[in-house]
């Protein structure tokens, strides 16, 4: 340590005589030959004897007789309040007034944003009865859809039969050349038809609709029948053809579904809905 | 521990409330003065002070036999002092102190008729003024360090153990502290008319 550095870590205790001999005669030989050290001595110096002019105020006599009986009460206020076991709200919000500032922003965002998930599904997410209507609505429409395409497939597949069976039926191979009935076209529409019929018949046993089971039978038959014929010269067995219409009343049962319309399909995909009634009361 | 401030504890300890009261009277003024030093407001220094002693009771249980009660006393007065004065650090300074104020007029009048001077007594009151304004232009540590040593007459060693420091901490504290000061009352310091003297 340089001289003039432990000559003004005297100074702080020189002003107020605190110094031993040894120390005092050190800094007394250092300041009368360190001119920098002997005016920094006394800018300290005049500088703690301006602050000595101030004045501390005196609260007066009244006031310390009375400290006591003030400091007493309020002691007695504590020990009043004390045993009192803190509520939990005050707990809480002593919490919000000790916590950092970041804490509180960071804990109303996290607020926020649960409150507006909570809303949000409040008013904007359909309830629990709304919920299961919604299900049997879906159900329902599924129901229907499938319907609607068994229904569009089965009528396709009579309608698509009983050409076929009409232009053979009025076939008359005395008058007509066999060349007019196309038997090889109706033979190839025929087995496409056939092809078709595993599938109706499932649909068929899930609606329950026996008639027409019967007629979609008859039909696949009849357009095997068909479909083996040999020649468009085999007379014979276009007849035996024409016969097992008749005797089966083909054509008959043909007008009678259309006319049903297939109504016990619709009592049975129809429990609630109006929009399979729609489409089932084609 | 001195021995009487130790028989005074024990006494508080096994519930005499007499030495409850003794206690505060031995250190009310000392405890009052530095929190008023370092604050520079008689209402805070009056709520400080009465907290310290609400404070040291609570716990007086746990103080340590060997330490200087004085000491604890005062460390926990310039720890609420100084806190106070951190908090209130970005909030306007309060005008002065309505104690203050009657305490210097009635200094001034009462200087006026010892010595018939009322220009110098006003003088005083002005310099008196921009003293305690430079005080508040000093950082709370320093101006503790500066008040105690110099108004309260704390030896460095024993501000160092209140604030929990090195000595040589305490005496660079004070010697910014005045330094601090100086820069402030530099008009005082440099005006010949207004030297300051020892009268």
């Amino acid at each position: 340590m340089s001289d003039c550095k432990k000559c003004q870590d005297l100074f702080c205790e020189a002003f107020y005589e605190e110094l031993d001999a040894e120390q005092k005669n050190f800094l007394e030989a250092h300041i009368s030959v360190c001119e920098g050290c002997e005016s920094e001595y006394d800018e300290m110096t005049s500088t703690l004897k301006l602050m000595e002019k101030r004045a501390r105020p005196e609260p007066g006599q009244a006031y310390w007789n009375g400290y006591w009986n003030k400091l007493k009460r309020k002691m007695e206020e504590e020990k009043t309040l004390a045993p009192k076991s803190e509520s939990w709200w005050r707990t809480f919000f002593r919490a919000f007034t000790v916590a950092p500032k970041w804490a509180l922003q960071t804990a109303a965002a996290v607020v926020l944003v649960v409150l507006g998930i909570y809303l949000g599904k409040m008013i904007f997410s359909p309830s629990a009865p709304e919920l299961q209507q919604a299900r049997q609505l879906s159900t329902v429409t599924s129901q229907v859809e499938q319907s609607a395409e068994f229904i569009n497939r089965a009528q396709n597949y009579i309608e698509r039969s009983k050409l076929i069976l009409l232009a053979l039926i009025n076939f008359d191979p005395e008058t007509e050349d066999p060349y007019v009935l196309n038997l090889s076209h109706q033979q190839q529409v025929s087995r496409e038809l056939v092809s078709e019929v595993s599938y109706l018949k499932r649909g068929i046993a899930d609606y329950d609709q026996r008639h027409l089971q019967d007629l979609i039978t008859d039909l696949e038959v009849i357009l095997l029948q068909i479909a083996n014929l040999e020649s468009d010269r085999d007379f014979e067995a276009i007849e035996l053809v024409k016969k097992g219409v008749d005797s089966r009343g083909i054509l008959l049962q043909i007008h009678v579904t259309d006319f049903r319309k297939f109504t016990k399909i619709k009592d049975k995909t129809t429990p609630s809905s109006t929009a399979s009634n729609t489409i089932l009361n084609m | 521990m001195v021995q009487d401030e130790q028989v005074l504890v024990d006494r508080i300890s096994s519930g005499d409330s007499t030495a409850v009261q003794e206690f505060v009277e031995r250190y009310k003024k000392k405890i009052y003065y530095v929190a008023y030093d370092i604050t520079g407001d008689h209402d805070d220094a009056e709520d400080i002070s009465q907290e310290v002693f609400i404070k040291v009771f609570r716990s007086l249980k746990t103080f340590r036999r060997n330490a200087k009660i004085s000491s604890w006393l005062y460390q926990i007065s310039v720890n609420a002092s100084i806190d106070l004065l951190r908090k209130r650090s970005s909030k306007p300074e309060k005008i002065m102190d309505d104690i203050e104020r009657a305490d210097i007029q009635e200094n001034l009048l009462g200087s006026s008729t010892n010595t018939q001077n009322p220009e110098r007594n006003a003088e005083d009151l002005i310099i008196q003024k921009h003293i305690s304004e430079a005080l508040k232009k000093v950082s709370p540590k320093e101006r503790s360090v500066f008040v105690m040593r110099h108004y309260n007459e704390l030896k460095i060693r024993e501000i160092a153990e209140i604030l929990n420091i090195s000595p040589g901490t305490v005496k660079a504290l004070f010697y910014r502290a005045t330094r601090k000061l100086r820069k402030e009352l530099s008009f005082y310091l440099g005006n010949p008319g207004l030297e300051v003297s020892n009268e």
